[in-house]
């Protein structure tokens, strides 16, 4: 029987439900050589920050009737890739919970220790749905 | 001769005086030899030159802090330069070559602004790109190729060489270096740990590499 962190409080399985999808922007200084002729996201796209990885949670741009790429609102040359819940939570043991802000309302929390291989797990299952572009408004 | 980073260009004809500017409040200085540079570039800012290093073609180059990067030849004896923070030492054009491409990516590394990566991504710290480039120095020397150079959202950097054998990472911060290995093939496997506390030495894992 696969384990989660479903008991912790940094868990909500009601709130991003197995099944369902979560979004995480990519900078294009993400973006990198593969090393085979081809592109790949770099782990560090899965990094934490203040204890947490931030992403837009699918199941409330589903309830407010918006498509993933409205996490790209406003962050124009970002890319952005999906995350299988059930894989975060059942397979690398990491809890998802809602985090909203008054300019994201979709916005949450993937919660657990991003080790390199972590990162790089998540590096390899994440599906890229927007390639970054290679001007990002943010580099000077 | 005044080396201004913006017009581009820069080979000095024949001199052997130390070259100094001032733009935008920064500071570019060049020792210049009188055989010229192998390869000079004009990279918005800061201007890097690689400049031929006495007789047996080494060179050595200076990485000052914010901004300043310096390669230096023969030093004019009418200046002193400050104490080098990352001395660079490399005697072979292909590692020149990818020693200007890894300082000109540091450099716009060294650029990115607060929030970068739309996460609040902190900017990246000096003392991790000098570290990194440290780093970076030995493993090209070793023959790595160039490789490919990420910043992190905690403001240090990552290296990654990838490959159809395996995939490198080196985590860079201010403080310490962390590795990850992972082997592909028949027997996937994968190490992860810090480069001091585990003994492992970067040869180790560039001989994965290679």
């Amino acid at each position: 029987m696969p384990t989660s962190v479903a008991s912790s409080p940094q868990d909500d399985l009601k709130a991003v439900p197995n099944g369902s999808s979560v979004y995480r922007r990519i900078a294009a200084d993400w973006w990198i050589d593969d090393g085979e002729g081809g592109r790949r996201v770099s782990s560090q796209a899965f990094q934490d920050k203040d204890g947490y990885m931030s992403v837009a949670v699918g199941a409330v741009l589903d309830e407010m009737e918006l498509g993933p790429e409205a996490a790209l609102n406003g962050h124009e040359g970002y890319g952005l890739a999906r995350l299988d819940v059930s894989f975060l939570r059942l397979t690398v043991h990491l809890g998802l919970t809602c985090l909203p802000t008054e300019s994201e309302p979709w916005h949450g929390g993937v919660w657990g220790k991003k080790t390199s291989g972590v990162k790089n797990r998540l590096q390899g299952v994440a599906e890229i749905v927007v390639v970054p572009g290679n001007d990002s408004p943010n580099s000077s | 001769m005044t080396l201004n980073p913006l017009e581009g260009g820069l080979i000095p004809d024949q001199t052997d005086e130390v070259q100094v500017s001032e733009v935008n409040d920064l500071r570019y200085i060049a020792y210049v030899d009188p055989r010229g540079p192998l390869l000079a570039g004009s990279l918005m800012p800061p201007w890097v030159s690689l400049i031929p290093y006495e007789a047996a073609g080494e060179m050595s180059a200076t990485l000052y802090g914010h901004w300043r990067v310096m390669f230096s030849g023969t030093r004019p004896s009418n200046v002193t330069p400050p104490e080098p923070r990352v001395p660079i030492r490399v005697s072979d054009q292909r590692t020149r070559v990818s020693l200007v491409a890894a300082v000109t990516r540091l450099q716009e590394l060294q650029q990115l602004r607060p929030g970068w990566d739309s996460y609040g991504g902190s900017p990246i710290s000096a003392v991790a790109i000098e570290n990194s480039l440290t780093i970076l120095i030995a493993a090209l020397a070793k023959g790595a190729p160039v490789p490919a150079i990420v910043p992190t959202s905690t403001g240090g950097v990552q290296l990654e060489w990838h490959n159809s054998r395996c995939d490198l990472e080196l985590e860079i911060s201010d403080r310490l270096a962390t590795a990850f290995l992972s082997l592909r093939g028949d027997h996937v496997r994968t190490w992860e740990g810090t480069l001091v506390s585990t003994g492992w030495h970067l040869d180790r894992f560039l001989n994965y590499l290679l």
